[in-house]
């Protein structure tokens, strides 16, 4: 028999359709996983159906041909003419479904990529939305740090500018100079207390104030003006202001001026500084170096007079022997006698101011000297009709002095009293002493209702042979010679006119001399000085 | 945008082509239409040209869409072998329709069936193309490969991912 076998084409067949089903469902197995380990992804769904589909596919296939096989093997004709249709049938309808599915795939992929595109999108953008966020989150972190920082900052700063301006108020309102600013116009805009004070004005009034008020001269407020202008400040100038009451004091000022961006004068601000009471202690030094040297030429003229006086006298009185009383030649030497002890006065006196004459130092008592004084004198004054009113202070310590020179000042100055009394015919004289704790000091005062002492004198006062007394009543040396004991005292002597009141702060008109006198340190002791 | 375009014109087509078959071959112009016993065959033939195409369609889209790794490589040639088997499926099913009925005899026994000479070529390509599982199987071999190399990167993939995150 001619013709080819078909046994390997069985047995591939039988073969095959078992392999077909074996390696199908292995592939289903995997898409299986795929689909359980990523879910959401569209493909290895896809490939699954694909698996299904070529797994019923190797089925209906395989099956159909092992059961062909196995009618045909045994002899079963009949019955595989009649299932063959239904499972040829079915086997291309597995086909058709097969090829359905894998058709799909195009449009699922592209709808798949649509969405992944979407998906991808949305999850940039959910992405940037975190970062975002994050990024929110941390600016807010760090806006809610630097707002912490910037908090405490500003508490550290304002405390910082309190204590700072506390500290400016503090010297601004304490200082006992003068700060004070003003505007364009020269108004004091602003001035501390030690201003008012030292212009004699209370706080309220400080609207009034200008600075055309309160310099003295014109010529001093141009020179001012002048220097703010060209240099935009002054230092040191020596300057004087007028109180409110019209009084006069010297101050040294420093001023700047304030200029805004156009390089204009807006306002200006300074510092004045009293000098008043270093001036007059200036003055007074320079009247005391003046005293001194007087003095000093005062004790060598002394000195050198003193010898020709004494013979002179001596000469006189040994001729007035060889003359008879009532002959005139005995009377011009009793002129030349009294004239020449008059002269040898007036050299004791000089003496005395320049310290040349010795003195016995002890402790004494002012108010047993100044009773002492007013028992000798009171008669005299009360003929004038000049009372004396003594306010002694009880309890004073001791001084340490001669109480025959000191008794000589203190009539000295009432004599002074009565003389600047006398031609209104009546006044008073107020005798106080009390005891300065501040600087320990015992003060004696003698204070008359007179006319008072001209400002423009009272610089010369206690010059040698400086009196305002007509000639013949006094020889100018009452003074200088009390000024002389009380600086060989070791005291001060000052004088005020006309006197504010201590009680009420009035001014009254006369004239007020104070001695200052240390207290006795040892209230035992009795020092001698030597005597020239 | 292009590939769809693409691919709907395709369908189409084909669609087209495959009314104008029954439009210009009616077995019957009758509203209720008979079905004789040459259908199956030419429905089983139509749907192997349905596999054969959406196939090649297949085979181009993972071409086309999928990434270039070894598992898509495998189901592209899953693609190309079942093309294969569909077009051997489809010449072997249409020599064995041409074939006169007394080309085999059995002998006895369905092993020792024999294809009756003298042959000829429609009888070669029927005795070669009963080997079909030559090809399917393979293919079918290269479908589980790729479908076991993919799972094989995934499961790889989501332990780097997983030891990635612990140690993070």
């Amino acid at each position: 028999m001619s013709g080819l076998p078909l046994l390997p084409s069985i047995l591939v067949d039988m073969i095959g359709s078992v392999a077909d089903i074996f390696f199908a469902f292995l592939a289903m197995r995997y898409a299986y996983k795929l689909t359980r380990k990523q879910p959401e992804n569209f493909l290895w769904g896809y490939l699954f159906y694909i698996c299904i589909a070529i797994s019923a596919f190797s089925i209906s296939r395989a099956a159909g041909h092992l059961v062909k096989h196995f009618f045909l093997l045994s002899g079963n004709f009949d019955i595989w003419h009649t299932i063959s249709p239904y499972t040829g049938g079915f086997n291309t309808l597995m086909l058709i479904s097969v090829s359905a599915v894998t058709l799909f795939y195009h449009k699922g992929v592209q709808t798949h990529q649509i969405m992944e595109q979407k998906a991808t999108k949305l999850a940039d953008a959910n992405r940037r939305l975190e970062e975002a966020a994050l990024e929110m989150k941390e600016l807010n972190f760090h806006l809610e740090e630097m707002n912490t920082h910037l908090e405490e900052k500003v508490r550290e700063r304002t405390a910082e500018l309190s204590r700072s301006e506390e500290k400016f108020r503090h010297l601004y309102s304490a200082s006992k100079d003068m700060v004070y600013f003003c505007n364009t116009e020269q108004d004091i805009t602003d001035i501390n207390e030690s201003g008012f004070e030292m212009l004699g004005y209370q706080p309220k009034e400080h609207s009034r104030l200008n600075l055309h008020d309160m310099f003295n001269t014109e010529g001093e407020l141009d020179t001012f003006f002048a220097a703010m202008q060209l240099d935009g400040y002054i230092k040191d100038f020596e300057a004087e202001f007028r109180r409110k009451d019209g009084s006069v004091i010297n101050v040294l000022l420093s001023a700047t001026a304030i200029k805004d961006e156009q390089g204009n004068i807006v306002s200006c601000e300074g510092i004045a500084k009293d000098l008043t009471k270093v001036k007059t202690m200036m003055e007074q030094l320079a009247a005391s170096e003046k005293m001194a040297s007087v003095g000093q030429m005062a004790a060598g003229v002394a000195h050198e007079i003193n010898t020709p006086l004494g013979i002179i006298l001596g000469y006189a009185q040994l001729m007035m022997d060889d003359f008879e009383k009532d002959s005139e030649p005995y009377q011009n030497l009793q002129v030349i006698e009294r004239q020449t002890k008059a002269s040898r006065k007036i050299v004791a006196d000089l003496l005395k101011f320049s310290r040349q004459t010795g003195s016995a130092r002890e402790n004494l008592s002012i108010n047993e000297v100044l009773s002492d004084v007013v028992a000798v004198t009171e008669h005299n004054l009360s003929l004038d009709h000049i009372q004396v009113h003594l306010d002694l202070t009880d309890d004073l310590p001791p001084v340490v002095g001669d109480a025959e020179k000191l008794r000589q000042v203190f009539v000295n100055l009432i004599n002074n009293a009565h003389h600047a009394m006398q031609k209104q015919g009546s006044g008073e004289i107020f005798i106080r002493t009390w005891f300065d704790s501040d600087t320990r000091q015992v003060v004696a005062q003698v204070r008359d209702t007179g006319h008072g002492i001209p400002e423009e004198v009272q610089a010369r006062i206690f010059d040698p042979f400086f009196t305002t007394k007509p000639v013949g009543k006094g020889t100018g040396l009452g003074l200088s010679v009390s000024y002389g004991i009380i600086k060989d005292h070791g005291g001060i002597i000052e004088l005020e006119s006309p006197v504010t009141d201590h009680k009420t702060g009035k001014i009254i008109p006369g004239t007020a001399f104070r001695i200052r006198l240390s207290e006795a340190k040892d209230p035992e002791a009795v020092l001698e000085s030597p005597c020239v | 945008m292009k590939i769809s375009l693409h691919t709907n014109r395709s369908v189409a087509g084909f669609f087209f082509c495959l009314v104008l078959v029954f439009l210009f071959l009616p077995d019957s112009a009758w509203a209720l239409q008979s079905h004789g016993p040459p259908e199956g065959i030419y429905t089983h033939q139509m749907a192997h040209i349905f596999f054969f195409v959406s196939l090649l369609y297949l085979y181009r889209d993972l071409g086309h869409s999928s990434s270039k790794e070894q598992g898509w490589r495998y189901l592209r040639w899953f693609c190309l072998l079942m093309v294969s088997w569909n077009i051997v499926a489809f010449i072997g099913h249409a020599v064995t329709f041409l074939l006169a009925s007394e080309y085999i005899a059995d002998a006895g026994s369905f092993f020792h069936s024999r294809l009756l000479g003298p042959m000829n070529r429609t009888k070669f390509l029927f005795y070669v193309t009963r080997f079909d599982h030559l090809l399917v199987v393979p293919a079918l071999y290269f479908l589980y490969l790729g479908l076991r190399s993919l799972h094989g990167q995934v499961k790889e993939a989501r332990e780097v991912l997983e030891n990635r995150e612990s140690s993070a």
